[in-house]
């Protein structure tokens, strides 16, 4: 899996690349934490290349919902394929997450 | 003469006819239009009649006679006393002989009918008749009229040109209704017989498994058959069903013998073959007790060539025995045709206590197995050569990459071909039962996360091969992915490298996907599922993976079993729009 990072206005944009399953779950953990250390509270995650999501991935994307929102920030979710969004609707997070079809579009919600 | 001829002509064509030669009774307007018609045609005789001496020599008592002899009794009387009374009018010399006998003719006629129970009385009796008939209207003649001496010169003149021209007259008509009641009984024993050979074909064609595909739940087999019967039902018979949820028995027989006799005994085999079926027993033993049965109550000296083959679906072995029939082919995957093992075997039905034996060989996913009656082997062209194996073998071999229906067909079609247009003697009867094995994906893996991602690989790949929709493959992968990853992480706390296995089995409709592990006694099942109703700050972070298999799977179902966590779960096999 691999992580694109991108400052774009007042966001950061993180386009994730391949599997995002338990063992590269940790990896995008860590990176997250880094970028909310360095300051940022406004994260984008872009997942036109990202083909696969498992539990896992979930629970790292909620976490770093409830640690922007708790910073006043927000977490937007961009370019999910058909299979990653049903995914999402099974577990719920369609409700919870604010979900757009592209990154510049998550960019403008911010 | 001709007038004749057109009048029986017509005559056939009525209704009244056509009740005649039923031999149903003939309505009273039908008598009163029968006596009118004939009696016209007598005064018609009369009045064609020629002079010779002052006397007619004519026709008149044809009609009357006929009308007797086809109607019966008061069609001819009815008919001669239009005649007669006709000819009464004209007067003349010999005007009370003739009218009495233009009469008698018409009664006479009709108590020969009735002597005759309404038969006809034949070409002969008919000709003797009139012969008669007219002799004894010119005796009548010379009685009667008187002086003698008149009479006679007249009678000695018309006497052999009245006789020869009624009896002719006669003897056209006799023969024209001769014919056509001949005709008649052709029709009926041809319509007797073709009743009989339908009624042979209805039971042969209703108990011969006709519906297909026959087991769409079990996709490891195709299986189709064809029966087209001959003219004359020749007795072929097929069947095929489940002896248990892992064995197809399935067989191919010839009756000897054709019609009724052979669609009877052959409803008997099949339901004798069903009867004695059974999972415990071999396809010898099988044969040997049914052919038993059938020599038991062979009074018809029948018998029957009989081949019984056992498949288990799982692994693909064919166990099967051969009472006298032909021998089925196989034809592999590669291409390769080759008869089954000759295994040796009579026909059932013609000696009792007779042992079979039974041979066996091994089917790999997408040979197919061809039997066949000798109405294939033996069908026969307009230049009287038979079809035989090699040409049969030849046929096998053009198929390729066919499912059974069309292996079927083109086997059928290449006979007809080969047929070109000639009578079919036998019942042609073809049975494919292709093996497509088990589909089945079974791997293992070491408890390590990383090997999840290969086994999703393995899984896409048997999808594929499967044409499996996609949207399928990614949600049992996930499922596999949350289950396993469970498993590696939490069930073998002592650590070690340990096995899992993971069974995929496609099975009509549905993936089943079975994992097995030696980890700790855990049941995913258990765990609470994530309540998905919460927002982000109330919603825990664990049992996420749980409830996406629960909501992605449409059936999972935990058992712990000989130190083993056993998880089974289906997913239904929904097409894509």
């Amino acid at each position: 899996m691999k992580i694109k990072e991108d400052k774009k206005g007042q966001a950061i944009v993180l386009a994730i690349e391949g599997r995002l399953d338990s063992i590269t779950s940790g990896t995008l953990e860590k990176k997250f934490l880094t970028i909310i250390d360095a300051g940022e509270k406004n994260i984008v995650f872009d997942f036109t290349s990202m083909d696969y999501i498992s539990s896992a991935g979930l629970r790292v994307l909620l976490m770093a919902a409830k640690k922007t929102a708790k910073l006043g920030g927000k977490v937007v979710l961009a370019a999910l394929c058909d299979n990653v969004k049903e995914v999402f609707d099974i577990a719920g997070f369609t409700s919870i997450f604010t979900i757009t079809g592209s990154s510049e579009e998550a960019i403008r919600t911010l | 003469m001709s007038v004749i001829m057109v009048l029986a002509y017509v005559l056939t064509r009525t209704r009244a006819y056509t009740d005649i030669m039923a031999r149903k009774e003939i309505t009273p307007n039908q008598q009163i239009g029968m006596a009118l018609i004939f009696g016209v045609f007598s005064i018609y005789g009369t009045l064609s009649g020629i002079d010779v001496m002052g006397a007619i020599a004519n026709i008149r008592d044809l009609g009357p006679a006929i009308a007797g002899l086809v109607g019966g009794p008061w069609v001819g009387i009815g008919a001669g006393l239009i005649g007669g009374l006709h000819r009464y009018t004209l007067g003349g010399v010999t005007y009370i002989p003739c009218s009495v006998s233009t009469v008698l003719a018409g009664l006479a006629g009709g108590l020969i009918y009735h002597w005759r129970k309404g038969e006809f009385v034949g070409i002969t009796g008919a000709v003797v008749f009139m012969a008669l008939m007219e002799a004894f209207h010119m005796g009548l003649n010379l009685v009667i009229v008187k002086p003698f001496s008149v009479i006679l010169p007249i009678i000695k003149e018309i006497y052999l040109p009245m006789i020869l021209t009624n009896t002719a007259g006669m003897g056209i008509f006799a023969f024209i209704i001769h014919n056509l009641i001949r005709e008649r009984e052709t029709q009926r024993t041809k319509e007797l017989i073709e009743g009989e050979l339908r009624v042979a074909r209805e039971i042969q064609m209703s108990i011969v498994p006709k519906i297909f595909p026959p087991f769409p739940e079990r996709p490891e087999l195709d299986v189709f058959a064809v029966l087209e019967p001959a003219k004359e039902v020749g007795g072929d018979l097929y069947d095929f069903f489940l002896l248990d949820d892992d064995h197809l028995c399935f067989t191919v027989g010839d009756v000897s013998g054709k019609g009724v006799p052979a669609s009877l005994y052959m409803a008997v085999t099949k339901t004798l073959i069903k009867a004695k079926a059974d999972i415990k027993l071999g396809p010898d033993e099988i044969l040997y007790r049914v052919n038993n049965e059938l020599c038991e109550d062979n009074d018809s000296g029948m018998f029957v060539t009989e081949f019984l083959g056992i498949l288990t679906i799982s692994t693909g072995e064919l166990v099967f025995s051969n009472g006298g029939h032909n021998i089925p082919y196989l034809r592999r995957q590669n291409g390769e045709v080759a008869p089954l093992p000759k295994v040796p075997g009579v026909a059932l039905g013609v000696m009792e206590d007779f042992e079979y034996f039974c041979a066996s060989v091994q089917l790999e996913a997408g040979d197919s197995l061809v039997l066949y009656t000798d109405g294939v082997t033996e069908a026969m062209n307009p230049a009287g050569e038979l079809l035989r194996e090699e040409r049969l073998e030849n046929i096998l071999r053009e198929l390729n990459g066919k499912t059974a229906q069309e292996e079927v067909g083109h086997i059928l079609h290449s006979t007809r071909q080969f047929m070109n247009g000639a009578n079919q003697a036998d019942d042609i009867t073809i049975l494919v039962i292709k093996y497509l094995g088990q589909k089945l994906l079974a791997y293992r893996l070491k408890n390590r996360l990383a090997e999840i991602e290969a086994l999703a690989l393995a899984v896409e790949s048997f999808a594929a091969a499967n044409n499996l929709p996609e949207q399928m493959v990614f949600q049992v992968n996930l499922c596999l992915d949350e289950l396993l990853t469970n498993t590696i992480s939490y069930g073998f706390p002592q650590g070690g490298e340990h096995e899992i296995t993971v069974e995929i089995v496609l099975q009509g409709g549905a993936l089943v996907i079975t994992t097995h592990d030696g980890g700790l006694a855990f049941n995913p099942l258990e765990r609470a599922e994530a309540d998905t109703s919460q927002g982000i700050e109330e919603r825990p972070v664990g049992g996420l993976g749980i409830h996406l298999v629960r909501n992605m799977m449409d059936e999972i179902e935990y058992r712990r079993e000989s130190g083993q966590n056993v998880l089974v779960m289906k997913k239904l096999i929904k097409k894509n729009n």
